[in-house]
């Protein structure tokens, strides 16, 4: 199998932007991806693009505006995991050698659907009765809490993090520092779960391009980033009883994941996790075995996992406070790590990252702890 | 190919393989393990245990939701009743089914603390 490259990136502020149609929105992250790339546009081969809520034909729709037609393009839907997916294809068709380039980008504008939790499927008998993200993973929080004797008020801690770090990057949605009072005191959203404890609802879109090791040799751009590793796993269908606080598909995905790229849990420099809300936080801390299970606030409170730390985790802010505009964050956390790994990332800056991850997950489907999960593993 | 049957109207119920054995839920016309469409309603044992819970909060008020384990090896997302203010749910609680309701698409259980239970 032959090496595959993350060539150029594009990622745009996530935000509130009711304002603008989703191909307007769009199209200035892949402009950017392609630009920075430095290749032709005649030398990408195939497309993938993800939106979740945006409609059908997306990618067509958006890779109009930037002169890209014509070629194959594949609209792809994972929930939370879609423009994951889409890499994940990509790379896959480069590393076997069908194709050398290809662009992937994932856009949602949540904005568009309201406020509220998302909408998840009318045929859904959970949904039906009211299950919405927010009570499940309020629900994981809950039994976290009843294993490992944490408080809910503990849980604020992260949010102050994710908030401390997004303040330090330009494109994240909230920009502003909060405490752990300001946490505890926000909305109750669903028991033990309050608003500050949620990612936000936001737009956002981002793009990268991906490229052979003979496109990553030509390359005038940004050095390109190896993909070491990329697993997805689709989630177990299973009606019956299961461990909500151990994440059976995280966990599997990130074990091979480190076993793909011939690394272990302490090489990680830099991670994006699914931080959706709280409590996935510290769950993936324990999926990626960064610590023992139930040892997560405590690595939490050492400092580890924050900016300056030994293994920094949601350098951007994360979904709770760059945004999670679902389809888009994805690419955008392979954006972040990509730019880390090539010390672009200013005042929310890894010093000296050389390895770091992204991983992603969700879907909100009965009988499935999640629909989707995938993890990526940069190298520079 | 087979056409789909009815599962005798049954709301409270899984559906069991009389091949394999698996349960499955909410109620199919072909067992996910192994195929098989040999598959019949079976009510669900009305006693549980509460795995998780969380809350549905809408205009004020304050509903207990969660995930009640069952004998038959399924999972339900159930409302509690009888609780509010300082009487909270806890992980582990023993339930009792105290109402199905039929709500629009589908089946709506309700659960109750077993007596004798401290909240």
């Amino acid at each position: 199998m032959s090496k595959v490259y993350v060539l150029g990136t594009g990622i745009r502020k996530f935000g509130r932007f009711p304002e603008l149609s989703t191909k307007a929105f769009t199209w200035p992250v892949v402009r950017e991806a392609l630009l920075e790339s430095g290749i032709e546009r005649s030398d990408i081969d195939v497309a993938y693009a993800s939106s979740v809520f945006g409609g059908s034909l997306m990618g067509q729709a958006v890779l109009g505006q930037v002169g890209l037609s014509g070629l194959p393009i594949i609209n792809v839907e994972d929930a939370c995991s879609s423009s994951a997916v889409g890499v994940r294809e990509a790379a896959a068709r480069i590393a076997s050698g069908q194709i050398e380039a290809a662009v992937i980008f994932g856009v949602d504008m949540l904005t568009k659907l309201g406020r509220g939790p998302l909408p998840l499927n009318v045929d859904d008998w959970e949904a039906v009765n009211g299950l919405t993200m927010p009570i499940l993973y309020a629900m994981r929080a809950q039994r976290y809490m009843h294993e490992h004797g944490i408080k809910a008020s503990d849980l604020s801690e992260v949010t102050v993090k994710a908030r401390a770090q997004g303040a330090r990057n330009p494109l994240a949605q909230f920009q502003k520092t909060v405490t752990v009072e300001e946490v505890n005191a926000s909305r109750e959203i669903a028991d033990p779960l309050r608003m500050l404890h949620c990612c936000p609802t936001g737009d956002g879109a981002a793009a990268i391009v991906l490229g052979s090791e003979r496109l990553a040799r030509q390359s005038k751009g940004p050095v390109p980033i190896e993909i070491a590793a990329n697993i997805f796993h689709s989630g177990v269908y299973q009606p019956g009883p299961q461990s909500m606080t151990t994440s059976h598909i995280s966990s599997r995905s990130a074990k091979e994941a480190y076993e793909s790229a011939g690394i272990g849990p302490s090489d990680v420099d830099v991670a994006e996790l699914h931080d959706s809300f709280a409590i996935a936080e510290l769950m993936y801390y324990e999926a990626f075995q960064f610590c023992a299970p139930g040892d997560a606030l405590a690595l939490l409170r050492s400092g580890a996992t924050s900016l300056g730390g030994r293994q920094v985790v949601n350098p951007s802010g994360g979904l709770m406070s760059r945004g999670h505009p679902v389809a888009a964050s994805g690419v955008a956390q392979l954006a972040e790590i990509t730019r880390q790994l090539q010390g672009r990332s200013g005042a929310h800056q890894v010093e000296g990252a050389k390895l770091g991850l992204a991983h992603v997950t969700g879907g909100g489907i009965m009988g499935f702890e999640h629909g989707a999960c995938a993890v990526t593993i940069l190298k520079r | 190919m087979e056409e789909t049957r009815s599962n005798g109207g049954n709301a409270y119920a899984c559906s069991h393989c009389r091949d394999c054995g698996y349960n499955n839920f909410p109620v199919s016309d072909v067992c996910p393990q192994c195929l098989s469409l040999s598959v019949d309603a079976q009510t669900l044992s009305s006693e549980g245990v509460l795995y998780s819970f969380s809350s549905l909060n809408k205009a004020g008020s304050k509903q207990f939701v969660g995930y009640i384990d069952l004998p038959e090896s399924i999972r339900v997302f159930a409302k509690l009743e009888d609780f509010s203010g300082d009487a909270r749910p806890f992980c582990g609680m023993p339930v009792t089914l105290s109402a199905v309701n039929e709500v629009g698409n589908g089946p709506q259980f309700v659960f109750r603390k077993n007596a004798g239970v401290a909240a």
